[in-house]
């Protein structure tokens, strides 16, 4: 056996030695930054690969509010360690949490319905590798398995998750915000805890309605354009067209599930090296696109020209109406993400005729956005 | 700093909850750390008083009903690319008659307000002061008191704001909250209470005909089936 695990070490140490110095694997929990002294109670700074010569890496800033969650308050990414961060987001939040039942009653905003807080963060929060970025929110640095293989050689993912927990009376929201090694930024919405009383066992939806102000490298000169992937079962050709979003102005469109639609931001005046503009893809994650009475959720993608006073969802018609250009503008996207729940059995049981206990498990909903153009070559390579 | 917070409490009705903040023990640095992410309660103070200000001033403020809701940090693009960090705060305030939402916009630091918009039919969440006013009329109805007797001192009351899109339910534009019933064992299932705030009622139902019921003929449900 002692042979056996000697020269089995000794092909694992071949095999490392032959892979880039920052792909070998990391055991143990993955460190966070140090943060710089002084530096403020709401910036987290982020380099990646943790361990080794960081090759790229985050600065962020967060906010945390009763009625409001956990949110983004600024995302820079900088692709090499010499250069300059790049911002990304400017804001970035869930601005409402829509819960309609499917009877037609009762109908909750589960993020502006009471004055909701975070929950402070719990040791079972934390797990063996989170920290507190403050009493109300967990930061950590994950390990998301492979960034990119070929044959022998490959390179481990890792990430720093921003997440905290919103009390919406019986149930909890986990807000959680991923900012990836490769410039990524994942956006999630997980719904858990009890049903709702009364109506325990009543289907219904967890809506995410998200607002992103998107900033490229600064707020202006950003243009929206909606992806979509044409094909068609009596041809063998397909394509891939890139369309002005609602004709370059203020507007909506919906996902289209054979169109595998998407949102491409890019930057009319910054350029990577090989001349193309920078730019971010908004990958939806969804299982079904929510509809329901209200205007807001008739469509998944809105974006409007950025407006300091312009903060409720539900008023988003309203505030494309005046069709502003969102072609080389100052845009903002809204996005609603939706998870639908049916009851079960897993969700909880009466512990007498009147009290129903127990807790429906996690179920996720949300969005990438992804860089396109905002590396000239594939990151974190080799 | 605490008797001028509780002032204004007393003075317009702002939302103070026993949230999860309040029962832990915060440290000074903590407290510190705080106003990067919230207003302070002196500041808190200031804007409820500028936006009451400006809501009259604009004839915003009817005789009926009205609360100032919460206060929250702002930001403005504007403001940062002439590289000033004032410190922003939006105002938020509810007017029963209308069912108006106010938003104040309001720059603290040259204590100006910067603007005033109302929104109809919104959602807005609670102010304290209803949710204390719905839950004590909730408690004192005899079907809610009788069928919550057998967990008295044991029951823990939490509120939602319901909303009805539909204009031709009665309850549109109301202020209506859902009122949950906390126990040690879970949620007590039946009464399902909602008070309607705007129409002082309090209406009751129970779980085995709650939602089963569509009225026909009409475009979307409505909460009569909540009388």
């Amino acid at each position: 056996m002692k042979t056996l695990l000697a020269s089995t070490a000794a092909v694992m140490l071949a095999v490392l030695s032959s892979l880039p110095a920052a792909a070998q694997t990391v055991t143990g929990c993955l460190p966070l930054t140090p943060q710089p002294s002084g530096a403020p109670a709401d910036q987290i700074i982020q380099d990646f690969p943790a361990t080794g010569t960081a090759k790229t890496g985050w600065r962020i800033t967060y906010g945390r509010a009763v009625g409001k969650g956990l949110y983004i308050t600024g995302a820079y990414f900088r692709r090499t360690p010499t250069e300059p961060y790049i911002k990304v987001l400017n804001d970035a939040r869930l601005a409402d949490i829509f819960a309609p039942y499917d009877p037609g009653t009762p109908r909750y905003f589960d993020l502006t319905g009471f004055n909701f807080a975070l929950v402070p963060v719990q040791p079972v929060d934390l797990g063996p590798c989170g920290a507190r970025a403050d009493r109300f929110v967990v930061k950590e640095v994950r390990d998301r398995e492979m960034l990119w293989k070929d044959d022998t050689q490959g390179r481990r993912a890792q990430e720093l998750v921003v997440w905290s927990t919103l009390d919406a009376a019986n149930y909890n929201y986990i807000i959680r915000y991923g900012f990836q090694d490769d410039g990524t930024i994942t956006f999630r919405i997980g719904a858990t805890a009890y049903n709702l009383p009364g109506h325990e066992l009543v289907a219904h939806a967890h809506d995410g309605l998200w607002k992103i102000d998107i900033d490229l490298n600064g707020p202006d000169n950003d243009t929206v354009k909606v992806s979509r992937h044409l094909q068609s079962e009596s041809s063998y050709e397909a394509s891939n067209v890139l369309e002005p979003f609602s004709g370059g102005t203020e507007g909506y469109t919906d996902f289209v599930a054979d169109e595998y639609t998407e949102l491409n931001i890019t930057d009319e005046l910054t350029t990577n090296a090989n001349g193309n503009k920078i730019g971010y893809d908004l990958k939806p994650m969804r299982s079904g696109s929510p509809r329901h009475f209200e205007e807001f959720s008739h469509h998944d993608f809105w974006v409007t020209k950025y407006n300091s006073t312009e903060t409720i969802y539900t008023e988003v018609p309203n505030y494309v109406s005046n069709q502003e250009s969102v072609t080389n503008s100052d845009v903002v996207l809204w996005y609603q993400s939706s998870t639908y729940h049916v009851p079960r059995n897993e969700d909880g049981f009466y512990v007498t005729p009147n009290v129903w206990q127990g807790v429906a498990l996690v179920m996720w909903s949300g969005f990438d956005l992804k860089p396109r153009n905002f590396f000239s070559a594939t990151p974190l390579y080799p | 700093m605490k008797s001028s917070w509780l002032s204004a409490i007393v003075a317009f009705g702002v939302l103070v909850s026993s949230t999860h903040a309040n029962a832990q023990q915060i440290s000074a640095a903590e407290q510190a750390a705080d106003a990067i992410f919230e207003p302070t309660a002196v500041e808190r103070v200031r804007a409820f008083a500028l936006s009451d200000q400006a809501i009259r001033e604009r004839n915003l403020r009817s005789s009926g009903l009205f609360y100032h809701i919460s206060a929250e940090l702002h930001r403005d693009k504007a403001l940062e690319a002439a590289g000033r960090s004032d410190r922003l705060v939006l105002v938020t305030s509810y007017r029963y008659e209308g069912d108006l939402t106010l938003l104040t916009f309001i720059n603290l630091t040259r204590g100006t307000v910067m603007k005033v918009e109302s929104v109809q039919h919104a959602p807005t969440h609670l102010s304290e002061a209803e949710y204390l006013i719905a839950r004590e009329k909730a408690l004192a109805h005899p079907q809610v008191a009788a069928k919550l007797a057998e967990f008295a001192g044991k029951v823990t009351v939490e509120a939602m704001v319901s909303r009805s899109p539909y204009n031709k339910d009665p309850l549109y534009g109301h202020r209506v909250v859902r009122l949950l019933f906390k126990v040690p064992q879970g949620y007590v299932v039946d009464p399902i209470v909602f008070v309607d705030l705007t129409a002082n009622q309090v209406m009751v139902d129970s779980p085995s005909h709650s939602h089963a019921k569509r009225a026909a003929g009409k475009a979307a449900p409505t909460h009569n089936q909540h009388r």
